[in-house]
C-alpha cells in the first residue's frame, strides 16, 4: 500500500485515462437515465414499474461495462502491456483500476438512485417503496462489486460473465424475497418511507457484503505473482 | 566499477509445464543483447521478469541499479518496453497516446515523437482501430523511443511485419543504437534482426541459458566442415558439436573454430574438403540440437 500512496501521480493518470475513454459511454447511459426518470416521473402504476425495469437494467448494464470494458478487455484486448509498461506497479494498476470503477459506476449509480428518490418524494408515488427502491438498487452495487472483484483478480471474461449471470439471477429472487418479506410489503403503499429492523439490516448486510467484497480483492491482489 | 544496465543473478521461476533454473544474464550500460530462442525457450518470461510483470521464484533482478520488482516504478522512467503482444487502445488516436505518455514522461521528446511519424510514415490523428499491424508496432515503438529510455527492452519488435516495415524498424533501431548511453535488450527468433542490431548474444531454449558471448567472438568461434572419412577415422573429434556422416563424407560443425582445427580433423582421420563460417541462424539450429 505504501508504493500505492506514493504514486499517487500515476494513479490519477491511470483513473483519468479510463475516464477519457468512458465518458462517452456514460453520457449516454446518463441519458438513457434521464429518460427513465421521465417516465417514472409520470407517477402512474405502468410506466412506474416499466420505468423500474428499466432502471435495474441500465444500473445493471454500466456495471458490467464498466467492468468488462475497463478491466476485462484490457487483457483481452492486449492492451494491459502498454499500461504495465508505465512507472506503475501491477498493484498499482489494480488500484486504479478499483478506484476509476468504483468512481465511474458509483458516481453514476449514486445520481441515478436520488434521481429516483427525488421523482418519487415531489411526485404522486407512494413514498412507501422508498426502502424497496434503496435496497434493490443496493443489492445490484452489490453485485457490481462482485463482479469488479472477479474481473481485478482473474482478468478472464468468461469468469467476469458468470458472476454477472448468477448475480443477476439472484437479483430476481431476491426482489421477490424482500417483497414477500411482511415487514417490507405492507408499508409499500405507505404515505412515507418505513425503514424497519428488518430494511435495515438487510441495507447494512448488503453494504458490508460489497466493502469485504472490496477489502478481499485488495488483499488478494497483492499475492498474485503474474499480471500478462 | 562495470555499470549494468541490468542484472539477474540465479533467478528461477517454476510454471506447470515450463521452468527456468538459476538463470544469469547481465547488459553492460551501452550494449545491445539480443536474446534468441525458439517459441517457449523463455524469452518472454526472462523480459517479463525484468519488467517486474511476473514475480520469480527466486533470485535477484536489477536494472538501472534498481532491485525488481520492488523498485519497477523508479526504473520504469528509464526503461522502455515493448512487445509484439502489445496493443493501442482502438478507439483512440495515437496523438492521444502521445498526449498520454508526455503527461507521465517529463523527457517526452515531442520533436523527436514528430520526426519518428514521418520516419514511420505514421499519422498522428488516425485512430488506432484503422491502422496496420506494421503500422501499430511502429507506433508502439514511437511512444517508447519518445521517452528516450536510457535501457531499452523490446521482446519480438519484428514479428510479424512485412519485409518493408521491418527494414524500417531495424534501421530506426540501429539509429538509436548510436547513442553509446542507451542499453537495448531484443528478443527475437529472427536471428538476422540479432545479427544486424546486437553486441552480445544470448540463447535461451526450455529456459536455460545455453550460451552468452559477444557477437563477434561467437560467430568466429563457430564453423562448418565437409570431409572426406578415412576408414581410420575416429567416432568422435575434441570440438565438434556434431558429426553428420553420409557415407564417406562427413558434415562436422564446431563451437572452437581456429586455424588449427582443420589440421586437428585432419588427424582424426577426416580429410578437410570445404570449410565454412556459420551464420547466426545456422549456430543457433546447431546449439539448440545440440542440448536437446
Amino acid at each position: 500500500m505504501t508504493t500505492t500512496i506514493h504514486n499517487s501521480q500515476m494513479i490519477k493518470h491511470l483513473v483519468m485515462k479510463d475516464w477519457a475513454l468512458m465518458k462517452k459511454s456514460i453520457a449516454a447511459y446518463m441519458l438513457a437515465g434521464i429518460v427513465t426518470l421521465g417516465i417514472m416521473g409520470m407517477a402512474t402504476a405502468i410506466t412506474f414499474n416499466i420505468a423500474a425495469i428499466l432502471m435495474i437494467t441500465l444500473l445493471i448494464v454500466i456495471g458490467a461495462r464498466s467492468a468488462i470494458e475497463s478491466i476485462v478487455n484490457e487483457k483481452k484486448e492486449q492492451t494491459l502491456p502498454f499500461i504495465l509498461s508505465l512507472p506503475v506497479t501491477p498493484q498499482d494498476y489494480a488500484f486504479a483500476k478499483l478506484l476509476s470503477n468504483l468512481v465511474l459506476y458509483f458516481v453514476p449509480w449514486l445520481i441515478l438512485v436520488l434521481g429516483m428518490l427525488v421523482i418519487i418524494v415531489s411526485t404522486p408515488i407512494y413514498n412507501g417503496v422508498i426502502p424497496l427502491v434503496i435496497l434493490v438498487s443496493a443489492y445490484i452495487l452489490a453485485a457490481y462489486c462482485c463482479y469488479l472483484a472477479t474481473a481485478l483478480l482473474t482478468y478472464s471474461e468468461g469468469f467476469t460473465i458468470s458472476v454477472m449471470i448468477v448475480t443477476n439471477l439472484l437479483l430476481n429472487g431476491f426482489i421477490i424475497l424482500i417483497m414477500r418479506l411482511p415487514e417490507l410489503n405492507q408499508t409499500f403503499e405507505a404515505a412515507t418511507a418505513s425503514w424497519n429492523a428488518t430494511s435495515l439490516l438487510i441495507l447494512a448486510a448488503l453494504i458490508t457484503f460489497s466493502a469485504a467484497i472490496l477489502l478481499l480483492t485488495g488483499i488478494l491482489q497483492k499475492r498474485l505473482t503474474s499480471f500478462l | 566499477m562495470q555499470n549494468y544496465a541490468f542484472e539477474m543473478r540465479d533467478v528461477s521461476i517454476r510454471y506447470p509445464h515450463f521452468s527456468m533454473e538459476n538463470l544469469n544474464l547481465s547488459l553492460l550500460q551501452g550494449q545491445v543483447m539480443g536474446l534468441v530462442g525458439v517459441n517457449g525457450a523463455g524469452k518472454s518470461t526472462t523480459i517479463r521478469i525484468l519488467m517486474g510483470l511476473v514475480k520469480a521464484n527466486a533470485g535477484e533482478v536489477k536494472a538501472l541499479g534498481y532491485d525488481l520488482p520492488s523498485q519497477q516504478v523508479q526504473a520504469k522512467y528509464d526503461i522502455g518496453f515493448a512487445s509484439d503482444d502489445m496493443r493501442l487502445y482502438k478507439s483512440q488516436t495515437l496523438q492521444w497516446h502521445m498526449d498520454f505518455v508526455q503527461s507521465i514522461y517529463p523527457k517526452f521528446d515531442s520533436a523527436y515523437a514528430k520526426d519518428l511519424l514521418k520516419r514511420f510514415d505514421l499519422i498522428a490523428d488516425q485512430k488506432i482501430k484503422g491502422i496496420s499491424h506494421g503500422q501499430r508496432v511502429k507506433a508502439c515503438l514511437l511512444l517508447v523511443l519518445a521517452r528516450r529510455p536510457k535501457l531499452l527492452v523490446l521482446d519480438e519488435p519484428t514479428t510479424g511485419l512485412d519485409p518493408v516495415a521491418r527494414e524500417e524498424v531495424i534501421s530506426e533501431l540501429a539509429d538509436i543504437l548510436r547513442d553509446d548511453e542507451r542499453s537495448v535488450l531484443f528478443s527475437s527468433h529472427n536471428t538476422h534482426d540479432i545479427e544486424k542490431l546486437s553486441d552480445q548474444i544470448a540463447f535461451l531454449d526450455k529456459g536455460k541459458l545455453l550460451a552468452l558471448q559477444d557477437k563477434e567472438s561467437y560467430l568466429e568461434s563457430w564453423g562448418r566442415f565437409r570431409c572426406q572419412v578415412k576408414d581410420t577415422a575416429s567416432q568422435s573429434v575434441v570440438g565438434a558439436v556434431s558429426i553428420i556422416r553420409h557415407g564417406q563424407i562427413a558434415e562436422v560443425v564446431t563451437d572452437q573454430w581456429s586455424e588449427g582445427y582443420a589440421k586437428q580433423l585432419q588427424e582424426a582421420g577426416f580429410s578437410v574438403l570445404e570449410q565454412h563460417r556459420m551464420s547466426l541462424e545456422e549456430i543457433f539450429v546447431a546449439n539448440v540440437k545440440r542440448s536437446r
